[in-house]
């Protein structure tokens, strides 16, 4: 073998060892988290950080026993006006980014409460996915 | 080291030091406040309002002498409003006990769907002196019109029936009744507090 030829293969080899050992292959939720309030408002929101996988995907979906329905929205903000969209093809999560859901932005959105929203709980929150697994998180649940 | 040296470098640390505690003790008090949001420079009396809260009837002369902070939202809200009333409490949490001067007040833009009792227990978990108000719709409309506040009824999903979009600024009305600063949606609880400070005087 010639030297370019070791040279080439070493550095085949190096780039595919790379890719290999990089970010996790796996979709991962960091800090979810749930704003505390009281069941007279009648919605929750849940806040979280996703860390993309291997390849690109997207949160379709989320489902919590503490709320009839869950849906996926973003505060748009327009010249100091407030508007809440909903998103139903959900969020992109992609491959080797994040997805970050905060307050005033990206957020899921839990409708009519079926509980307390207190203050130091934990509220499951089971995220769904396009392609990878479904994730179910516990929500810490604080002041705002 | 000679004498005079020893003078001249304990004159230019004297100097040094004065000149420091000038800079970060004195100098501050003669700057003008910085406001974080729109001031409104002449004195417009805020526009007069009477709406019902769980507790009575709630007039804005009821509050002549103190601050009141007027914000625009609906119970149904999850993200904007509550970041909006956690950070006024969290403002008067920094203005400390000045802040028995100041009322926080909430209109309902969603009068179809909060009640004074829903309101009640909504603004008070974020802070028990805070006072929720509705009225019926056309007088809320009225209101909120004068102050220049557009909300709007957008339909939701099943689930979520409709959802209102709305004017997001806080609003701060001076000891006078005169309309004086409208914060944006966006700013710290710092900023406000500072801001609410002013006006306290």
């Amino acid at each position: 073998m010639t030297m370019k030829t070791v040279a080439a293969c070493a550095i085949a080899a190096a780039l595919l060892a790379g890719s290999c050992s990089s970010a996790s292959d796996e979709i991962t939720v960091e800090d979810p988290w749930g704003r505390a309030s009281p069941m007279v408002a009648a919605s929750g929101a849940f806040y979280m950080t996703i860390n993309g996988g291997a390849e690109d995907d997207r949160l379709v979906a989320a489902e919590s026993a503490a709320c009839g329905t869950v849906e996926i929205h973003e505060t748009v903000m327009q010249d100091d006006v407030m508007k809440m969209q909903h998103l139903p093809d959900g969020i992109e999560i992609p491959a080797g980014g994040a997805a970050v859901l905060e307050p005033g932005g990206l957020h899921i959105m839990c409708i009519d409460k079926l509980q307390d929203f207190t203050a130091g709980s934990t509220i499951a929150v089971t995220l769904e996915f396009e392609k990878a697994a479904s994730q179910t998180v516990e929500a810490e649940i604080r002041e705002g | 080291m000679t004498r005079t040296t020893k003078i001249i470098l304990s004159t230019v640390a004297g100097v040094v030091v004065l000149g420091l505690i000038a800079w970060f003790f004195v100098l501050p008090r003669f700057q003008p406040h910085v406001f974080h949001g729109r001031v409104i420079q002449s004195n417009q009396t805020a526009p007069s309002l009477e709406l019902q809260s769980a507790d009575g009837t709630v007039r804005l002369s009821d509050f002549e002498g103190e601050v009141v902070v007027l914000y625009f939202g609906y119970t149904f809200c999850p993200d904007v409003c509550p970041i909006t009333l956690a950070k006024l409490d969290r403002a008067m949490e920094i203005i400390g006990d000045d802040a028995e001067d100041v009322n926080v007040i909430m209109v309902s833009v969603d009068p179809q769907r909060d009640t004074p009792e829903m309101l009640k227990e909504y603004v008070e978990h974020f802070n028990p002196d805070f006072i929720g108000v509705t009225g019926d719709p056309e007088t809320i409309d009225r209101v909120a019109t004068m102050y220049g506040v557009y909300y709007e009824a957008e339909e939701g999903t099943e689930a979520t029936g409709y959802l209102v979009n709305h004017t997001a600024t806080v609003m701060v009305i001076d000891r006078d009744g005169y309309l004086k600063l409208v914060l944006p949606f966006e700013g710290t609880a710092e900023e406000v507090a500072s801001d609410i400070e002013y006006f306290l005087g």
